[in-house]
């Protein structure tokens, strides 16, 4: 069943193309979330579907019905702004209740609703205070009751959490994901904040220059990036690219680049994949390619060391506790950084070797930035 | 079309801002702040001084005798309080009647205004429609066109209405105030637009937006411009005396002048006179200064 779906959206500024038509499903009760760099047009979309943005061509569905022509009211949508934009001039109970008096809902209805949401989200207690009383996260809870009153059928979040600080971040993307399991409404989440959007999306479609790059769970997103945009823009830290040339050597292909000479299996191991074929031999040897590699895919070995596929210099560590972040610099160019066991003893000035999983490094066209898919293992 | 003269009605504001930016917290421990902070404090009490001094001269001499105003050398105090002069100066004329006309006259100023300047000022800062910015313009163009230029056009018109010696006539021309207009405009501009879009989706149409959301939150605005309007309508002499002729309809305003005949002026009664048709406003101000100072930042800053 369809919660929302978008064909062929799409919005321009004057000459500017804030979104290029594009085409989106959400299903009903999925929480799909628009990840993109600001300006990539993701808010944009989220406005469209509210009614608040009219569309330069397309078509918004929500619910099976088309709603383009309909008023922001008659959508059954909710919103939550990253500004939470509560009227400053009315109580928490008159933000919350506002969307239903003007709907004309019973007030024993309302009290109820008003109760129900500010249980839940544990505002109780603060109802007669305006939002200038408030902190932050309270506010943020305020939005959110404002949405939950109206049991919309779908939620529209556009980018809510990027005013709070980090910790109150995390706990309130918990509430939400909390919320999406107990109201099980469909919810589209903006956000440019890709651990927001990993941790919180069933879905993540990818933004950038108003395009989706790539729709999919975060996993495919993180594993299966379809373009280089999208495998540097997802991952933190981001993932590490070198430039070169894909070749073949017999034995399977071969990435030659930055002094680097990594073997992979015979063909790219992924569907349709670009792997050279004898008669586009001479080509493709000269095809060029960017390989990327996350930074657990990077493994730190002694400099020199059998297994290294090149030798780099330690530019500086960050001990985070858990793990350390080695930056490695070397001929391949860089800086690199590299995830490594806060055991390791490693320091500033040190030499070290790169050890890099070749099942694990993505090849990418490097005219078109399309993932072309990864190396893979010749021993597999 | 009324126009408020920031010089003379916001003097409050800029004193009282000076005192609070002149006394900045341990600045005065600081051996360098000391100077200038004595040179603020001076500026603002001579500031202060020549603003009061109209004031103070005019309570002082409506307490005088009508000689002793021309006293040589002139005198700066009375020589007895005379206090009789404002018994007389406010039944030589039947004042309480012009303090009614005056109140009615300004509370019709004040309610059109507020009236046309929230509505035209949210359409101009809200509403998209063709030719928007250049009748704005065209509405700030008028601004330019001196008070007395429309007098007699303005004139013309209620007497042709037979509105001459009447409340609607005074009143119906001072309705409409550009610079109200422009004043609620520039506030409503900065009123965010996602309160808008959070009340569309929550379902209010644009009247309700209006009333419910970006009114409420232009109340200083509002309150400014309520209370600019107020003193002008109050302290306007030239209209109402030409839109009046009876006794009934005259003005406090026009009643102090009529203490000032061709060949005899009487100083202390209309100086008590005068000090009288203040009181309200000063009254008035001492509830309302923050608007003030709020109204001449807006003015300031935008």
């Amino acid at each position: 069943m369809v919660g929302v779906r978008l064909s062929g959206l799409g919005k321009r500024f004057g000459d500017v193309v804030a979104v290029h038509p594009l085409d989106l499903e959400v299903g009903r009760g999925e929480l799909l979330v628009l990840l993109g760099p600001s300006g990539c047009g993701k808010s944009t979309v989220l406005r469209m579907i509210a009614g608040i943005e009219e569309p330069s061509c397309g078509e918004v569905h929500i619910g099976g019905s088309r709603v383009d022509d309909v008023e922001p009211a008659g959508r059954d949508v909710a919103m939550v702004f990253q500004s939470y934009a509560l009227y400053p001039h009315m109580t928490v109970r008159q933000n919350l209740s506002f969307g239903l008096r003007m709907r004309r809902t019973p007030s024993e209805e309302i009290e109820r609703k008003v109760r129900w949401a500010s249980g839940i989200l544990g505002l109780d207690t603060l109802l007669d205070r305006r939002p200038g009383q408030l902190s932050g996260g309270q506010r943020q809870r305020v939005a959110l009751g404002r949405a939950m009153v109206r049991e919309p059928s779908v939620f529209l979040f556009d980018e809510p959490l990027s005013n709070l600080d980090a910790r109150l971040r995390a706990e309130m993307r918990d509430e939400i994901a909390a919320l999406h399991r107990r109201l099980g409404a469909t919810m589209i989440f903006v956000t440019h904040d890709q651990v927001e959007a990993m941790s919180l999306g069933q879905r993540v479609a990818v933004l950038e220059g108003g395009t989706i790059q790539q729709c999919g769970t975060p996993l495919e997103v993180y594993r299966e990036p379809a373009n280089l945009f999208v495998a540097t823009f997802v991952g933190t830290p981001p993932l590490n690219t070198v430039e070169g040339v894909l070749g073949h050597d017999g034995g399977g292909v071969v990435f030659l680049g930055g002094g680097l000479t990594l073997a992979g299996a015979d063909a790219l191991d992924a569907p349709g994949s670009l792997a050279p074929d004898d008669d586009a031999e001479a080509d493709a040897q000269a095809r060029p390619v960017v390989a990327g590699i996350r930074p657990e895919d990077v493994t730190l070995v002694g400099a020199g060391a059998a297994t290294a596929h090149v030798d780099a210099d330690v530019l500086r560590v960050e001990a985070l506790g858990s793990e350390l972040l080695v930056h490695v610099g070397g001929a391949y160019g860089g800086p690199w950084i590299v995830r490594a066991s806060s055991d390791l003893e490693v320091a500033a000035g040190d030499r070290v070797g790169l050890e890099l999983a070749t099942e694990r490094v993505h090849v990418f066209d490097a005219v078109t930035g399309r993932r072309l898919g990864t190396l893979g293992s010749r021993e597999a | 079309m009324s126009r408020v003269r920031f010089s003379a009605g916001g003097a409050g504001g800029p004193r009282g801002g000076g005192l609070r930016g002149a006394d900045p917290p341990l600045g005065g421990r600081r051996t360098g702040a000391v100077p200038l902070r004595a040179l603020a404090w001076a500026a603002t009490i001579l500031a202060a001084l020549t603003m009061a001094a109209p004031f103070l001269w005019m309570a002082l001499t409506s307490l005088m005798g009508q000689l002793e105003v021309f006293s040589y050398p002139p005198r700066l105090l009375p020589e007895t309080a005379r206090f009789e002069n404002y018994v007389g100066a406010l039944t030589a004329q039947p004042f309480g009647r012009f303090f009614l006309n005056s109140l009615v006259f300004a509370t019709c100023v004040v309610s059109g205004q507020l009236l046309t300047a929230a509505t035209a000022g949210y359409a101009f800062a809200r509403l998209e429609f063709r030719g928007r910015e250049r009748l704005f313009l065209l509405f700030l163009s008028t601004m330019m066109v001196p008070t007395v230029v429309v007098l007699i056009p303005r004139f013309l018109m209620i007497d042709r209405l037979g509105w001459v010696d009447t409340y609607q006539g005074i009143a119906s021309t001072e309705l409409v105030s550009v610079w109200g207009i422009f004043l609620m405009r520039q506030y409503f501009r900065t009123v965010p637009t996602e309160l808008e879009d959070a009340a569309r989706i929550d379902g209010a149409g644009p009247w309700r937006i209006f009333w419910s959301v970006s009114l409420p939150l232009a109340r200083p605005a509002l309150a400014t411009l309520g209370l600019f309007a107020f003193i002008d309508a109050w302290k306007n002499l030239l209209w109402p005396l030409l839109a009046t002729r009876s006794m009934d309809m005259r003005v406090v305003e026009v009643g102090i002048a009529s203490f000032h005949g061709t060949y005899e002026v009487n100083w202390p009664y209309q100086m008590a006179a005068g000090v009288t048709a203040v009181l309200p406003i000063l009254v008035l101000f001492l509830f309302t200064q923050r608007y003030f100072v709020r109204g001449i930042q807006m003015e300031g800053f935008r």
